[in-house]
């Protein structure tokens, strides 16, 4: 790649952001510190950095702009959607510019029958589904804060949701990506109908977490609604028979649309909230399983996963009247990250993978690590792909308490790695976890990844700081390294 | 930075614990008019809930950033009920307008203007009337369209969207007292209002006809005045407070089943009285009802006339996040023979009234009401239905700006003319 | 890209002799055999090597590196004509070695397998693992096919979607000679680089697949063939596309005259071929909704048929194109392939489409333009990409084999550079002979 000189101002003694402002308009660029203030944080309140400038892009020339710009003054940028994220991916560490991308919320393309829309970065996720809708098609991906979550934030976590059991995660359903290189280059990567053969560029780009590029365009699939949908409730005296029956779905073949566990703890926070579904505060967990497809299979689909239920030691498991009381589960379920902001001022929303048929074990295991910290730790997670989300509510004010929450983390990932997970399954690295990767991956494994960010952005312009551990550390020195699978290498 | 400029008083410290509900998960976002339309996050609930938190917590200035947006906030309060922690959002910006107020950080227009309307005019029914005939006057010589060009341009925009003051005969003051027609059912007190009586008295007479005729007796206390939402939304808290304690002793004469209001607006403040006076308030606040959420609770009686056409149903913010109210009126509508009550984009945003906002933020009251006709204009209603003075008015100014040909009314008013003819009496 | 020394054209010093003592030194002596002589892919081979493990084949990959020799990646060999040919390999580097047990989680759905296994070994030993709980959803056509070759290629069959989307984690020697790991065992994960994405499809260039973590899915309770004699391809998408189809192809006059011995009675006309899979229930009434949309019927013996298509998938005959197409202008596209005489296999669900094009020897290079011309309008026609698939290698050696965007080379050519700086694994085969 054409890459162009680090220091090749353009007026000799103009600012960067005098520069800024003559590219997209003085509107656009935010300087003030208070502006700046509210940018230091994304949803990972304790991670806080503070941008040199924010600059919110109208359309793609813009971006590019702003990209040329910032690389001739040698200061880094960062695009932002929403800032929902939960990693630190989204704040500017280094002194760097935010892209605020939000303003690039247009779609501009639906095609019904092709099963695909071409959006910009800024379109909130459940605006898509919504505006589709009237087709019989939504977009599949769903995280928790889809109704103000981007879909360029989405790419780049490779963001998941309840519904990825069945429907895979956003990877599954990007096909193109328009998107400027670091070098200020715009380039296309895939095609509605997907790629020529040569290297899976648009793969390699979701979940880069903003290192290798700006996305300016999206291409998506579009699904098509199912003829059917149900959802139910297992209402379960504890977590762990509320993840026995999870293991027991998933071992039986059955494919839920949703398998998700949601603790006592967070049904008593979301019922007293403004998304308050009717959940049974006295259970100690309840499993909510969505079923879709085909109405002659989820009739008796629905009986199985029933059944399976009352085998692990459901109480009952009642089934969703109408589709608004469906929603409201689903609400309730997605409100669940926020209603804890009743228990405490901060949130720390964790987020493992553990192989499926050891969620009891671990389960039970980060319980008593919560217990063990003197932490309010309360757990609400895709149990059907064995993706944790322990949350721990706490005060950031106190540091005493920060530092608990911190170590209880750590304590909490190492126990989800040595089950033979990973440390996170859909927010991301970020600055939030970069310092653990190394629990997980070898120095040649990260220089792998080292590799890809060094074809795309060989000075680390985009969104620097993030997603590699700062220091180095030595393979031999953490035997753990190797151990997430348990199966030797080689 | 520094701080000591606008040192958080004794008082902004009460922000804190309200701040401190967010953490910051963002579902807000994408309720908040404001945000959808500048893509900033200090214009978004999120944003303004850091920089309050921020200035309570020393970190920041109240002048700047903080004391721009907390008047370019619309105060919809759409942000509460997308809130799962539940940050009492409504009552932060309050005070947190109350101290950019008393930092007389406004600009001086904005202030003057308000002031005089707020405290000088609307809180005073004489002045109003008297004002208003004035301007019935002027209207019906068309002086004011004269005197148009030569108005500054903030009274121009605000000339846009005022209605035709309708004739004194019609802004007159309801009776004291209606006997409820036929089986009675109860008895309730109406909150008039202050606008109301003199740009919607329609509306006033529908309510009272509906009210009645569906067996309820209706009084109209005398001494009843202006409910102070305005005031509180400007940062006057204390002509609010002024306001509301003498509504207190008004509009409780004891047996009563609820206390009546068609304004959603009026309906917010009044059932959050307690908020600013109190538990000694609570009796009144947890009486105040909707008058849609009253007779949907009640049930409508005896058989509706069919009214015919498309109608859209816009919530008022004040109605659907203040007071979360949004089906009742609904049901009543589809109770209505004949009448299709159809879907549009986002009825539970904010049309950009929001009070005085079209006033003192012109344009961005303009840009979050062409999202509303955006969203109405492909629908193609006969009628579009809310229930507030204000959106009343922006719709309507709306409207008729894109052309449409829709006519904006108060629910209560299409359910009177679904109402059997009174029987003579 | 600044210009300089280009590293692939730097000379070696090292004999055919000498780098193979090397090699037997890297992967033990029986894993390196002269083969002076053998041409492939434009090659002149001198050594074949075949590790039995991943640290002998990153010894082996350190010594190409050392050696600057290139070598010419092969799984099962049926997919070797894809990609453009590597005439500086000297090594023919074999993965059929790289055959450590597979392990088939059959609670998680989960299996980690050998890249150099072949896949109708490992589709048995899931089965036979798993009690027929779970199947492995890779077909491609190749009777040898290997599971790295596979992911290579990321090649497909009639049935199931890309590899990309099964692929959960891989063990991958770079062209560093570095042992490296992506992903895990666990079915949704973003810690760092999704890298098994770029790998899956980058035909062994940017490193040598070693084993592989793949998600498995439920074996169907029920499964059925249904046929249908189908003259416009537009008429059976939305049969193609109801809910319990797990394969759908439609096969033109040729094609069909070709499934002849598998198809019973005597068919004249272009055919589509449905396959339908999973809850009892929904296949049952699916097919009847097939019989109702476009007259299909079922076919007794569906197996046989399946496996008769995936063989014509993937026939060496002429020149053979996989295109894309947006669904709704499938019949434009198929139109403008028939035109310029190619035989058609479309899969409309999928919007994919394979042609083949006979080559008369007599024609010459007039043919092959005329093919290349087809699938360029075509292309264009759906919107869509379209690659080689097979092809004689003198066509290969002249002529692009992927329709890949020319703003995109320079960042293919970055990725080599950094995955495989010496141009060891396949110099010059991937999209701008990368």
């Amino acid at each position: 790649m054409a890459t162009l000189p680090l220091s090749s101002s353009g007026a000799p003694g103009a600012s960067l952001e005098d520069e800024l402002r003559q590219a997209v308009g003085a509107e656009q660029v935010l300087t003030r510190p208070e502006d700046l203030f509210v940018y230091e944080a994304d949803g990972l309140t304790h991670h806080t950095a503070r941008p040199r400038a924010v600059v919110l892009p109208r359309d793609k020339t813009d971006v590019v702009q702003i990209v040329k710009r910032c690389r001739a003054h040698g200061v880094p940028f960062v695009p932002r959607g929403a800032g929902t994220g939960l990693s630190g991916g989204a704040i500017a560490l280094d002194d760097g510019v935010i892209i605020e991308c939000a303003r690039l919320d247009r779609i501009l393309r639906i095609a019904p029958e092709d099963r695909f829309a071409v959006v910009q970065p800024g379109v909130i996720n459940a605006d898509l589904s919504k505006a589709v809708a009237h087709h019989g098609l939504f977009y599949a991906p769903d995280p928790s804060s889809q109704q103000a979550c981007t879909l360029g934030g989405n790419v780049a976590e490779n963001s998941g949701g309840p519904h990825t059991l069945k429907y895979g995660t956003t990877t599954n359903h990007v096909l193109a990506l328009e998107m400027v290189l670091p070098d200020g280059q715009l380039v296309q990567l895939g095609s509605p109908t997907g790629s020529a053969g040569g290297y899976d560029l648009v793969g390699a780009v979701v979940g880069s977490e903003g290192t290798l590029g700006i996305v300016t365009e999206l291409t998506v699939r579009l699904s098509p609604r199912p003829e059917r949908t149900e959802t139910m409730l297992g209402i379960f005296p504890d977590v762990v028979s509320a993840c026995r029956a999870v293991g027991a779905i998933i071992r039986s073949g059955l494919v839920p649309a949703a398998l998700e566990i949601v603790d006592r703890r967070t049904i008593e926070a979301v019922e007293a909230s403004v998304y308050a579904a009717g959940l049974p505060t006295d259970a100690g967990a309840v499993l909510i399983i969505e079923l879709d497809g085909p109405a002659v299979a989820v009739g008796r689909q629905v009986e199985r996963c029933q059944d399976h239920c009352r085998e692990a030691g459901a109480s009952e498991v009642p089934v969703a009247r109408d589709e608004a009381e469906r929603q409201r589960f689903w609400r309730a379920r997605k409100g669940a990250f926020g209603a804890m902001g009743r228990l405490a001022p901060d949130l720390y929303v964790h987020d493992a993978v553990v192989p499926r048929q050891k969620l009891p074990e671990i389960l039970e295991k980060i319980c008593e690590i919560g217990d063990r910290y003197r932490l309010r730790l309360s757990n609400v997670f895709h149990a059907g792909d064995g993706n944790l989300h322990p949350n721990i509510s706490f005060d950031r004010r106190d540091p005493d308490e920060m530092e608990r929450v911190l170590a209880a983390g750590e304590e909490i990932l190492r126990t989800c790695v040595e089950a033979g997970g990973v440390i996170t399954g859909e927010h991301g690295v970020g600055t939030e976890k970069k310092e653990y990767m190394g629990l997980l991956f070898s120095e040649a494994d990260l220089d792998a990844m080292r590799k890809l960010r060094a074809a795309f952005d060989p000075d680390r312009m985009c969104n620097p700081g993030k997603m590699f551990p700062a220091t180095r550390f030595c393979a031999e020195a953490n035997p753990k390294a190797r151990g997430y699978d348990q199966v030797p290498f080689g | 930075m520094s701080a000591s400029d606008s040192s958080p008083g004794p008082d902004l410290a009460t922000l804190l614990p309200g701040t401190l509900d967010c953490v910051h998960c963002g579902l807000c976002l994408s309720s908040c008019p404001t945000y959808l339309e500048t893509g900033r996050e200090t214009s978004s609930p999120r944003g303004r809930v850091y920089l309050m938190r921020g200035l309570a917590e020393g970190k920041i200035p109240l002048a700047g950033v903080l004391a721009e947006e907390a008047h370019l906030c619309l105060g919809c309060r759409a942000c509460e009920t997308a809130c799962p922690s539940g940050v009492p959002y409504g009552a932060l910006l309050e005070q947190t307008r109350a101290a950019v107020e008393r930092a007389g950080l406004r600009p001086t227009w904005a202030r003057r203007l308000e002031r005089l309307a707020l405290r000088g005019i609307v809180p005073r029914p004489r002045r109003l009337a008297a004002l208003m005939t004035l301007l019935a006057f002027a209207q019906r010589l068309r002086l004011d369209r004269l005197a148009r060009p030569f108005l500054p341009k903030r009274l121009r925009d605000a000339h846009a969207l005022l209605p035709l003051v309708p004739p004194a005969s019609q802004r007159r003051r309801l009776p004291a007292f209606t006997k409820a027609e036929g089986e009675r059912r109860g008895k309730v007190v109406f909150f008039e209002g202050c606008i109301m009586p003199e740009l919607f008295g329609g509306v006033n007479r529908a309510t009272l006809r509906v009210l009645v005729q569906q067996g309820f007796d209706v009084l109209v206390p005398e001494a009843q005045g202006c409910c102070g939402a305005l005031q509180a939304h400007s940062g006057d808290l204390e002509t609010a407070h002024e306001l509301a304690r003498a509504n207190l002793g008004a509009l409780d004469p004891g047996d009563v089943q609820a206390i009546i209001v068609n304004s959603a607006g009026c309906g917010a403040a009044l059932r959050e009285m307690d908020h600013w006076l109190g538990d000694e308030a609570s009796r009144v606040a947890s009486r105040v009802r909707d008058v849609c959420e009253f007779l949907d609770e009640a049930g409508l009686r005896g058989a509706l006339l069919p009214v015919p056409g498309r109608v859209a149903y816009d919530d008022p913010c004040h109605l659907v996040h203040a007071q979360g109210v949004s089906a009742a009126p609904r049901h009543l509508l589809q109770a209505i023979p004949e009448l299709e009550l159809v879907d549009h984009d986002d009825p539970s945003s904010c049309c950009g009234a929001a009070g005085t906002y079209n006033l003192t933020q012109p344009e961005m009251s303009q840009a979050v009401l062409a999202r509303k006709l955006d969203s109405l204009e492909p629908v193609d209603p006969d009628m579009i239905a809310t229930g507030n003075p204000g959106c009343l008015m922006q719709l309507r100014a709306g409207a008729e700006g894109r052309g449409m040909r829709a006519e904006i009314l108060h629910p209560i008013e299409l359910i009177a003319r679904a109402l059997p003819p009174s029987p003579p009496s | 890209m600044s210009a300089g020394v280009d590293p692939w054209q730097a000379p070696t010093g090292v004999g055919a002799r000498e780098l193979r003592e090397r090699l037997r030194a890297a992967a033990g002596p029986t894993a390196v055999e002269e083969i002076d002589g053998v041409s492939l892919e434009g090659a002149r081979l001198e050594t074949r090597v075949r590790p039995c493990s991943g640290e002998d084949l990153a010894g082996v990959l350190q010594e190409l590196n050392t050696a600057g020799a290139a070598a010419l990646v092969r799984g099962g060999g049926s997919r070797l004509g894809l990609g453009h040919p590597v005439p500086r390999a000297r090594v023919l580097l074999e993965t059929a070695g790289l055959a450590a047990p597979p392990i088939v989680d059959a609670e998680d759905g989960v299996a980690y397998l050998p890249a150099g296994a072949a896949l109708s070994d490992l589709r048995e030993h899931v089965r036979k693992e798993a009690e027929g709980r779970w199947e492995l959803p890779l077909d491609p056509p190749g009777a040898g096919s290997t599971l790295g070759g596979c992911l290579a290629a990321a090649a497909t069959g009639p049935r199931h979607g890309p590899p990309r989307d099964v692929v959960l984690g891989l063990d991958i020697t770079l062209g560093t000679a570095e042992r490296t790991r992506c992903g895990g065992r666990v079915v949704k994960n973003v810690t760092g680089y999704d890298l098994a994405k770029l790998y899956v499809g980058s035909l062994g260039t940017l490193g040598v697949i070693e084993t592989a973590w793949i998600r498995l899915r439920p074996s169907p309770e029920r499964r059925e063939v249904w046929l249908a004699g189908l003259e416009d391809l537009a008429g059976g998408l939305a049969s193609s596309r109801r809910s319990s189809v797990s394969a759908a192809l439609w096969v033109d006059r040729a094609g069909s005259a070709r499934l002849a011995p598998w198809l019973g009675a005597e068919r004249a006309g272009s055919l589509l071929v449905v396959e339908l899979a999973g809850d009892a229930a929904a296949v049952e009434a699916d097919g009847a909704a097939l019989r109702e949309e476009i007259g299909a019927e079922p076919v007794p013996e569906g197996e046989p048929l399946i496996a008769a298509l995936r063989d014509l998938l993937g026939e060496d005959r002429g020149l053979r194109f996989q295109l894309s197409s947006l669904p709704s202008r499938l019949s434009a596209t198929a139109r403008r392939l028939a035109e310029h005489g190619a035989e058609l296999l479309v899969q409309p669900a999928r919007g994919t489409l394979v042609a083949h094009f006979l080559l008369a020897p007599e024609e010459g290079e007039a043919a092959v333009e005329r093919a290349f011309r087809g699938v360029r309008l075509a292309a264009a026609e759906g919107e869509g990409r379209w690659r080689v698939e097979a092809a004689p290698l003198e066509v290969r050696s002249v002529r692009d084999a992927f329709g890949e965007d020319e703003a995109l080379i320079p960042v293919f050519r970055a990725l080599k550079r950094v995955y495989d700086p010496r141009g060891v694994l396949g110099p010059g085969r991937q999209a701008g002979r990368v």
